[in-house]
């Protein structure tokens, strides 16, 4: 587990039994996992509907998680199953919409080991990380022919700031080691990658900056958050449903 | 809020002589439910009770009570433009199929990208650049929702195109392509049909289009009534692809072939009652040799709304509604139901799976139906 500026934004849908619970054990346990990953609680993954995927992908986070009981283990009998079905139809919509299926991620778990939920995060960032890369770069692929065959209206569209954002990755290219360019190529989709830098860098030099954004700025070097404090105001409210679970268990 | 919708519907004018509550397919199920009794609240300026109204939500905007006002309200903008305060108050109405079809429409102002086209059969010619737009609109989406129901939408959207080639166009397909945004408008989300127009004008602008064929009347009538309020005059002519057809069939450059059988015609709301297009899908049918058409009792501007519209509303009432106009359809003696509309052809469906009636009626989409009489 590598910690990376460039990791992607991810929410995890997690359900309230089993995923739930390993989450807080990785947080117990003391794991790490992307501080890009935002992780809410359903009461069950059988709730998670079409509607609310297309929703959540409409926020355009990099890519989305879901997170349910094992095969049998549905504390409400079958939501787990249901929820499959759910996801395979979102993901047929994603595929007509022109979005990688891939960027909808579906685990079915009853492991409650905090290590497995870190590496279950940390794993599917690293794919979207890779999908950032592609998709970077085929937007490269097609932005250069396109300029040059219909000028006009394309020149006017990109804006000066991203085109020298693109040069300069492309100039960059040649010289850095591969790690580098890699982790620059992965900040976020195409356009929402070099906004974000300058915001960031305009919120640490300006002392006027608004307070959400001072402290997203203070955030920024630690890229990397434990499981601890991202699952402690959880802690909670799962607490008594926790022991219900793992006393079963 | 409410004094600009009675202004620009004209709902002063009201009489109060209930013809429009008498008209409508809703109140004779759902007796709550009054065109009459909205407009008077509005007009008694009782705005709480107007937006608070989940009755605004029933409303199938099917124009029927528009078409028969004597003193010509406009009741399907008064609902709409109800619909859009309501929202603004905090009273939106309760989404159909759990929300997902209103979401894939939202998700193409924002996430979406280059839609995906490998649905397009391989033996049918598109192209990128060309005179002649087809315009599939949410068929692709609706393949994947309702392919559960028993309608296959991506196949209208590829008999349309086989139509097309038949009558010797080459027809531009675009990945650019976004929902006309007419649920969202219906529902009162102006802001998202805007979004939506916006993208779809300069990607027929892109396209070098001068001509737009729809499969769904909801789509042409959003292009041929609608944009024009918001985007000026449209800068391509737009065609229904029944009109499309029947232009080509009187100009000798699509033949059928005989097809034994006997239909009844469905005039969906949006291309009946809105867009004023009755004759074109008759002359249409009338172009297959052998194929007999009969009309319902009500049929043309009298026709009965397939029962749901915007995906706001589906209940018991709306479920009557379909069942009751399937029942007329059988009456005729017809063996198949004809629609012109991909969204007539679910909900009516739906309705007809439901098992409520024995032995329904089969329901066709009319490019479905066209494309075999080519004998493809």
């Amino acid at each position: 587990m590598v910690s990376r500026s460039g990791d992607p934004n991810i929410l995890a849908l997690v359900c309230a039994w089993h995923p739930l619970t390993a989450a807080d054990n990785a947080g117990e346990d003391g794991c790490t996992y992307s501080a890009k990953a935002t992780v809410v609680a359903v009461e069950c993954a059988g709730r998670v509907t079409t509607a609310a995927l297309l929703k959540a992908l409409a926020g355009r986070p990099d890519g989305v998680l879901v997170a349910a009981c094992g095969r049998g283990d549905c504390h409400y009998s079958n939501g787990n199953e249901s929820c499959e079905k759910v996801v395979e139809e979102t993901r047929e919509i994603m595929r007509v919409a022109g979005i990688d299926p891939a960027r909808l991620g579906f685990d079915l778990s009853s492991d409650v080991d905090g290590r497995r939920f870190a590496s279950l995060i940390d794993g599917f960032s690293e794919d979207i990380s890779k999908l950032n890369g592609r998709a970077a770069g085929r937007a490269r692929a097609v932005r250069k022919p396109a300029r040059t065959r219909s000028g006009k209206r394309t020149t006017k569209r990109v804006s000066p700031k991203k085109k020298v954002a693109t040069k300069r990755a492309t100039g960059r290219k040649k010289v850095t080691p591969k790690k580098k360019t890699a982790a620059k190529r992965a900040t976020g989709r195409k356009k929402a990658a070099p906004k974000k830098k300058t915001a960031a860098k305009r919120a640490t030099g300006r002392k006027k900056a608004t307070p959400k954004k001072t402290t997203a700025a203070k955030r920024a070097p630690s890229t990397r958050k434990t499981a601890k404090r991202a699952t402690a105001k959880k802690k909670s409210a799962t607490k008594s449903r926790r022991a219900k679970s793992t006393g079963r268990k | 809020m409410l004094e600009e919708t009675i202004q620009r519907t004209k709902a002063y004018y009201c009489l109060e002589c209930g013809i429009c509550t008498g008209s409508c397919p809703v109140s004779r199920y759902h007796p709550d439910f009054s065109p009459r009794l909205m407009v008077e609240r509005a007009l008694l300026r009782a705005e709480g009770l107007a937006l608070e109204d989940r009755e605004i939500w029933s409303c199938l905007t099917c124009g029927t009570c528009s078409a028969r006002c004597p003193s010509l309200v406009d009741y399907n903008e008064f609902t709409r433009s109800t619909r859009v305060a309501a929202r603004k108050d905090g009273h939106p109405g309760v989404d159909t199929h759990a929300g997902t079809v209103l979401a894939f429409m939202e998700l193409q102002t924002k996430g979406a990208g280059e839609r995906d086209l490998s649905w397009i059969a391989d033996d049918l010619r598109t192209s990128r650049k060309g005179k002649v737009l087809f315009f599939t609109g949410c068929l692709p989406y609706f393949g994947v929702v309702f392919r559960d129901y028993g309608v296959d939408a991506v196949g209208m959207a590829n008999s349309t195109i086989r139509l097309m080639n038949a009558a010797g166009v080459r027809p531009v397909v675009s990945p650019a392509e976004r929902c006309c945004g007419h649920d969202p408008y219906w529902t009162g989300d102006a802001e998202t049909m805007k979004t939506l127009a916006r993208r779809n004008l300069r990607m027929i602008e892109e396209s070098g289009a001068r001509k737009v064929v729809f499969a769904c009347p909801e789509c042409y009538a959003m292009f041929k009534l609608v944009y024009p309020d918001f985007f000026g005059r449209l800068k391509f002519e737009v065609a229904h692809v029944t009109e499309f057809l029947a232009a080509s069939v009187a100009k000798g450059k699509l033949a059928f072939g005989e097809m034994e059988g006997t239909v009844t015609y469905q005039d969906p709301c949006r291309l009946g009652r809105y867009a004023g297009v009755y004759d074109e899908p008759r002359e249409l049918l009338a172009a297959v040799p052998g194929l007999e058409l009969v009309e319902m009792p009500r049929a043309r501007a009298e026709a009965l709304c397939c029962g749901s519209s915007g995906w706001v509303s589906c209940t018991r009432v709306n479920k009557r509604i379909q069942l009751e106009r399937l029942t007329e359809a059988a009456g005729t003696g017809a063996s198949t139901l004809v629609t012109g509309c991909p969204k007539c052809n679910i909900h009516l469906a739906c309705a007809a799976r439901d098992g409520d009636i024995d032995d329904p009626i089969e329901i066709r989409f009319v490019t479905d139906l066209m494309a075999e009489a080519l004998g493809t």
